[in-house]
C-alpha cells in the first residue's frame, strides 16, 4: 500500500542547470569515480538536495567516454526540500535525466501540519507528484522535522 | 683482301683515337669542376657561444624516476639555468603514470626546480590534464617525486565529464579505494552541469 503525494513544484524541468557545491570532490584517477563529500548541496530549480556524500554517476556516450551526469548517488543522510515539502532519509538517487529521486530508509516527508512516514518515497519533480511505500504512516501535528 | 685490310686499318685508327680521347676528357673533367668551398663545407651553428658560457643553462633537461608511491614522474623543461640553490625553468612539463592506470600531464611557462628537494613549482599560468577527463587550470602549482605530490596554492577551475568546476585548492592524493590516486578538489568546490549541453 502506498500513498500519493503532491508536491509544491511549478515549472521544474530536468534541463534545469545543477549546481553542486561542497566541501570537497575527489575523482579516482584509476576508475574517474568523482564523489562529492562534507556539505554537499545540490541545487537544480526550486528543488534543493543536501547529503553527507553524493557519487556522480556518468553518462557515457557510445564511445563509452563519460558525457554528462545521469545519476547522484546520495548517502550520509539525505534531505530534499522543495518550497512547500521537505523530505528526509538514509539514502536518495536522483537521477538528472528524468527529473526522479528516489529517497530510502526512514522516509519522512513534511508537508506544512502534516507529515508522512515510510520505507521508500519516489518522487517525479517534473510532474510534481509522489508516491511514499512501505509501511506509510501518517502524522500529525508538525511531525518534529 | 680488301675489306680485310679495311677492317684491321679501321682497328689500327681506333687503336690511336681512343686512348687521345680518353686523355682530352680526363684533362677537361677538372677545368669543368665547381669551385669548392671549403668554407661552406662545414656549417657553424649559430649561437653565441659567450651567452651560453656565461649562463651555463641546460637546453631540454629531463628530471625523473618513481616515486615511493610507485608514480612514474617525468619533468621536462625547454632551457633551464640555475638561480641560486635551484634551477629556474621555462616550459616546463611534468607527467604522472599513475600505477592504477591513468595519467596527469601538467605543464607551464615557468617554474623552480629543487633538484636536491626532488621539488618543482610551477606558476605562470599552470595546465593539468588528466585522461579521467578533467582539464584544470590554476597560478601556482607545487610537485614533487619522492611521494608524489600535486598540490596548487591558488584557487583552481576546472572542466570535466560533468561540467565547470571551481575549487578552493587541488591536491593529488594517495588515498582511494585500494590505494588508488584521487585527484581532490578541496576547500570549497563548486560543480555547475548544463545537462542537455
Amino acid at each position: 500500500q502506498g500513498a500519493d503525494v503532491a508536491l509544491g513544484l511549478g515549472g521544474f524541468s530536468p534541463d534545469q542547470p545543477v549546481e553542486v557545491t561542497a566541501d570537497s570532490l575527489s575523482v579516482d584517477q584509476a576508475t574517474g569515480r568523482a564523489v562529492f563529500n562534507g556539505n554537499v548541496l545540490v541545487v537544480q530549480g526550486e528543488v534543493r538536495m543536501s547529503a553527507g556524500e553524493i557519487v556522480v554517476i556518468y553518462a557515457t556516450d557510445e564511445g563509452g567516454a563519460p558525457s554528462g551526469i545521469s545519476e547522484l548517488r546520495a548517502t550520509g543522510g539525505v534531505t530534499v526540500v522543495t518550497p512547500t515539502d521537505a523530505a528526509e532519509a538514509r539514502e536518495a538517487v536522483y537521477v538528472i535525466e528524468s527529473g526522479s529521486v528516489t529517497m530510502s530508509g526512514d522516509v519522512l516527508l513534511t508537508q506544512g501540519q502534516t507529515a508522512l512516514a515510510g520505507e521508500r518515497l519516489v518522487l517525479d519533480l517534473e510532474a510534481g507528484s509522489g508516491r511514499m511505500e512501505g509501511r506509510v504512516r501518517t502524522v500529525f501535528g508538525g511531525g518534529g522535522n | 683482301m680488301s675489306r680485310d685490310d679495311r677492317y684491321s686499318r679501321l682497328v689500327l685508327w681506333l687503336k690511336v683515337a681512343f686512348p687521345l680521347a680518353a686523355l682530352a676528357i680526363l684533362s677537361t673533367l677538372f677545368m669543368v669542376a665547381e669551385t669548392l668551398d671549403p668554407e661552406a663545407a662545414i656549417p657553424y651553428a649559430e649561437v653565441d657561444v659567450e651567452q651560453i658560457m656565461r649562463e651555463q643553462g641546460v637546453t631540454r633537461p629531463t628530471f625523473g624516476g618513481v616515486t615511493q608511491d610507485g608514480v612514474q614522474i617525468a619533468l621536462g623543461a625547454e632551457a633551464v639555468r640555475p638561480s641560486g640553490a635551484a634551477y629556474r625553468g621555462t616550459e616546463l612539463n611534468v607527467t604522472l603514470d599513475l600505477p592504477q592506470g591513468g595519467r596527469i600531464t601538467v605543464v607551464s611557462p615557468e617554474g623552480t626546480i629543487d633538484v636536491p628537494g626532488e621539488a618543482a613549482t610551477l606558476d605562470g599560468g599552470v595546465e593539468v590534464e588528466s585522461t579521467t577527463g578533467y582539464r584544470v587550470e590554476t597560478q601556482t602549482l607545487r610537485t614533487a617525486w619522492s611521494v608524489a605530490t600535486l598540490e596548487t596554492d591558488s584557487t583552481v577551475t576546472a572542466t570535466g565529464p560533468g561540467g565547470d568546476i571551481e575549487a578552493g585548492r587541488m591536491v593529488l592524493s594517495a588515498d582511494g579505494e585500494g590505494g588508488g590516486h584521487v585527484l581532490v578538489f578541496k576547500d570549497g568546490v563548486r560543480l555547475v552541469y548544463r545537462p542537455g549541453f
